[in-house]
């Protein structure tokens, strides 16, 4: 947008907008992302994957940590795709998780004991502050 | 307040029920209430003996709206018990709601330019720079204007920052310092015998580094030389564009397609008139477009419409640029932020090692110049200011700097040594910095001082008689004329 | 608390010397140009500071001859001043004006201009609204957001005057505002503050009511009154850009409105001014007498 305003000396102030469009989706690993969302992120919102996997799997297809889905070209979103669909990651992240639970507690340790009691596992006190340790370890652990 | 509506409501029901023929319970409770008001009954226990779900069910039933019964039933009648609501929390939602501004909007505002005042006063006598102001001594003190050709072209090469004070004068000026007119007279004696200046400009904070680049450029606009400018290298490094590995390079380098892109349409338009004039001698191939010799450069620098091609468009371009004998002009290749090209760039490698800055494919090409590995074969110069606030830590580039200005000094024993058990010394940075020239900028003289004061003055930002008072005053205010703490002592205060 | 007086202590200040000191030449300053008081008459005294008669005994000049020398090329030095200050006079200048002599910037302006005075540098209505401004206790802050909200209207286009929401009285014409920014943001204030503030007088209407009375407001008090007003817009309106000159333009752009009779504070001024006409009738209530 120029906007030249009729005066004795030119004086030009130059805005450049971006005009907006309807965001259009963009899909990676079957979830739907906002194109404005950034990559680190989008990645990030997977579960066990974290900020050093999500750097890893950027630099490995040259994405830039300022980048942004919707800049990614389709060849790289497909990468990207197939590289997650190889990690364990989601899923399989969280059945691992449920087995590591559900073995303390088939062996009938200590720790396998306070996570089906839903209390903390390592040595907290119990007084107060234990919200977490309500919330998270059960042996059907969620989250 | 309750005791009153029921009341009238016990009253009057009867009689209204009688006409308007409501359900027979609501008419037997009232009737009820009544009699036992008659009695001298509390009415709480009237309220309680009328609660039935059956009185309740005929209330439900909802007379046609617009009838006199649908009026009278629209307040809760006190049969139906009062009813609990919570209350929904208000937002807090002071004021008009505003349409908050677009993507993109609130950074084009931060980032906008305003190059005149219409407010401040014209200052007589202020006459546009020339081709050869610059390099005359008996200018130096002098205030003199951008023509404004220039100014666009300038624009168009973002000189213009949005710290610099442009937005206050009438039209833009700037004061011609000793160190100009050195720069200047190294400029042209260079590109006189076709040599390459290699240049970096220092100094401490808003000591005028990036307005000494400006008047590089300028020059070089005046002359009707080609101009590159890449007006803040802490774009390239901090992986905040695109990259891709150039094939066929070893060690690999990387190029940044939309960064050139962007560059390449900065180029296209403040170069226009000599884009236009020249044409290309080479034939290229790999190229979006074909071009064929002897087409103009404009034609070249047009075929760049995507980021895909425009790395190949960008080494077309420079080829054809640089071309030996065929009566091209002299060149400046200019960078802002040196030191953000100094150190290791924020990108990574597919194989997660960090990259060199000096790995990437555009800033190899500006150290190689620095350096003097390859050379302008038109004559130029390549000039570099470093930058102060938001500098990253870069040891090598402050010893380089510091030793290189000593030997121009002609100290032999007084060349500062690298600290023995200092970490973070770069060999690449070093190697580049070997061989440069420096000028250090410091402080305004007073001479040059009063100038720049006289020129606020006569412009109406400076409401105070310049004297040698006055100067003397601001020039102690800002470190010993530091011209940018002047600035701020003097226009952007609270007093004037 | 003030110090004590000590008078003895002031006696230890006090040494008796039977004896010269050692040898050192005593300070003599006739060489030296006496720099006299502005009010002192006798300008030309050149007395030396120690008298040759309060001079040690014993002491003698280390170098006579040359101290002859220097005596010699004084008299010159004064011979050329003299001249100096007769050309001065041909040129019709006093020389012996105190604000030229000796002084390499002349000497200040007496009585003190208040700018001179650290706590007096600032406009006092620029100190004022800055105070406002200022939160958290960051007064530099608050100082920069003042000289950007100044900038502002130094640089925007003379303001367009509405008639119906008239300046104050003796404005200078809009032309002139914005190359003055401190008169501009000082005629904004003053003319949207308000007179009076209505003050609820509690339980003076009788059966717990609260009685209104309009109360007259001191300047400072009507300019305080009236920048909340405009700071309370401000912080309602969206700000345009990033950075931190946003919270300045937002004001800026505020006070121009002000002038210009777009903004709302103005309503706020009409609204508060009819509440206190009414309230006028009870301008006549009196206290009942306090009981004790």
């Amino acid at each position: 947008m120029v906007v030249s305003l009729p005066l004795p000396i030119t004086i030009t102030i130059t805005i450049t907008i971006p005009i907006p469009h309807p965001p259009s989706p963009v899909f990676i690993l079957g979830v739907n992302f906002n194109e404005n969302k950034l990559v680190k992120k989008a990645l990030e919102s997977f579960y066990a994957l974290g900020p050093q996997t999500s750097a890893r799997v950027m630099a490995k297809y040259y994405i830039h940590a300022r980048a942004k889905v919707g800049t990614l070209a389709p060849k790289t979103v497909t990468a990207l795709t197939a590289e997650l669909s190889t990690m364990t990651i989601e899923n399989e992240a969280r059945k691992i998780v449920l087995d590591n639970i559900k073995r303390l507690r088939d062996i009938g340790t200590y720790r396998g004991r306070r996570h089906a009691m839903g209390l903390p596992v390592r040595g907290q006190q119990t007084r107060n502050q234990i919200s977490n340790a309500r919330k998270l370890n059960k042996i059907e652990r969620k989250g | 307040m309750s005791a009153s509506n029921c009341l009238r409501c016990c009253l009057l029901r009867p009689s209204v029920v009688g006409r308007a023929g409501a359900t027979a319970a609501t008419a037997k409770a009232s009737a009820a209430a009544t009699a036992r008001l008659r009695q001298g009954m509390p009415l709480a226990a009237a309220a309680a003996a009328s609660f039935s779900t059956t009185a309740n069910r005929g209330a439900n039933q909802k007379p046609k709206p617009g009838t006199k019964a649908a009026e009278r039933n629209a307040p809760p009648s006190i049969r139906q018990g009062k009813l609990f609501t919570i209350k929904k929390k208000k937002k807090n939602d002071s004021g008009a709601r505003v349409k908050s501004p677009l993507p993109g909007e609130r950074k084009a505002f931060r980032k906008r330019i305003l190059l005149s005042n219409t407010n401040a006063l014209p200052v007589p006598g202020l006459t546009d720079l020339g081709a050869e102001s610059m390099l005359d001594p008996s200018n130096v003190c002098k205030v003199l204007s951008l023509p404004d050709d220039v100014v666009d072209q300038l624009r168009a090469d973002e000189a213009f920052k949005t710290t610099q004070c442009w937005s206050m004068f009438r039209k833009p000026s700037i004061l011609i310092r000793t160190e100009t007119v050195d720069l200047i007279t190294r400029m042209h004696a260079a590109a006189k015998t076709n040599k390459t200046l290699r240049l970096v400009l220092t100094g401490d904070r808003v000591t005028g580094k990036s307005l000494m680049l400006l008047q590089a450029i300028t020059q070089a606009h005046l002359n009707d030389w080609l101009v590159v400018n890449i007006p803040d290298a802490q774009e390239l490094t901090t992986a905040c564009t695109e990259y891709a590995p150039i094939l066929d390079t070893e060690p690999i380098q990387y190029m940044q397609q939309n960064y050139v892109l962007k560059l390449i349409q900065a180029i296209k338009k403040s170069n226009e008139k000599l884009l236009l004039k020249l044409t290309t001698v080479f034939s290229h191939a790999g190229l979006p477009q074909n071009i064929p010799i002897k087409s103009p450069l404009m034609q070249l620098a047009n075929s760049a419409k995507e980021a895909e091609g425009a790395w190949a468009v960008f080494q077309a371009m420079w080829q054809e640029m640089t071309a030996q004998g065929h009566g091209r002009p002299p060149m400046l290749l200019s960078l802002d932020g040196l030191t953000h090209i100094m150190r290791i760039s924020d990108y990574r490698t597919p194989a997660f090692n960090p990259i060199h800055s000096h790995d990437l494919a555009l800033v190899r090409l500006f150290t190689d110049h620095l350096s003097g590995a390859t050379s302008l074969p038109n004559g130029g110069a390549v000039i570099a200011a470093t930058n102060r606030n938001n500098a990253p830590r870069n040891p090598s580039m402050e010893l380089a700097l510091a030793q290189r200005e000593a030997e121009q000094l002609g100290g032999g024993k007084d060349v500062p040594q690298p600290q023995p058990y200092l970490k973070g010394y770069d060999e690449r940075v070093e190697a580049v910095l070997r061989n440069v020239q420096v000028i250090k900028l410091q402080g305004l003289s007073k001479l040059e001082a009063r100038a720049l004061m006289e020129y606020w003055a006569a412009s109406g930002v400076l409401r105070i008689t310049v004297d040698e008072k006055s100067v003397t005053e601001k020039w102690a205010l800002g470190g010993s004329g530091v011209v940018g703490e002047m600035e701020r002592a003097s226009l952007l205060t609270m007093r004037f | 608390m003030p110090p004590r007086l000590k008078v003895w202590a002031a006696c230890r200040a006090l040494s008796i010397r039977p004896r010269p000191l050692s040898a050192r030449p005593p300070l003599r300053c006739a060489a030296v140009p006496v720099r006299t008081f502005a009010d002192s008459t006798n300008t030309t005294n050149t007395t030396p500071a120690v008298p040759a008669s309060k001079l040690p005994e014993g002491y003698e000049d280390p170098e006579p001859e040359s101290q002859a020398k220097k005596n010699e090329s004084e008299h010159d030095d004064n011979v050329l001043q003299a001249l100096d200050k007769l050309k001065m006079i041909s040129y019709g200048l006093n020389p012996f004006d105190p604000a030229v002599e000796g002084h390499k910037y002349g000497l200040p302006q007496l009585p003190l201009p208040s700018p001179m005075h650290m706590k007096h540098r600032y406009d006092d209505v620029v100190v004022q609204l800055t105070k406002l401004i200022m939160r958290d206790g960051k007064l530099s802050k608050a100082q920069r957001d003042m000289a950007m909200i100044l900038n502002y209207l130094r640089t925007s286009p003379p303001p367009k005057i509405n008639p119906s929401k008239p300046l104050m009285p003796g404005s200078p014409p809009a032309a002139h505002l914005p190359l003055d920014p401190i008169t501009y943001i000082t005629i904004a204030i003053d003319s949207v503050a308000p007179l009076v503030r209505v003050r609820a007088l509690a339980g003076a209407a009788g059966g717990g009511k609260a009685l209104d009375i309009p109360v007259p407001l001191a300047a400072r008090q009507r300019r305080r009154m009236a920048f909340q007003w405009i700071l309370d817009v401000v912080e309602k309106k969206p700000s345009k850009g990033s950075g931190r000159g946003m919270f300045p333009t937002r004001v800026a752009e505020e006070i121009v409105a002000v002038v210009e009779g777009r903004s709302g504070v103005w309503d706020k001024r009409f609204l508060l001014h009819k509440q206190a006409t009414s309230a006028r009738a009870n301008l006549n209530y009196k206290a009942p007498p306090r009981r004790h």
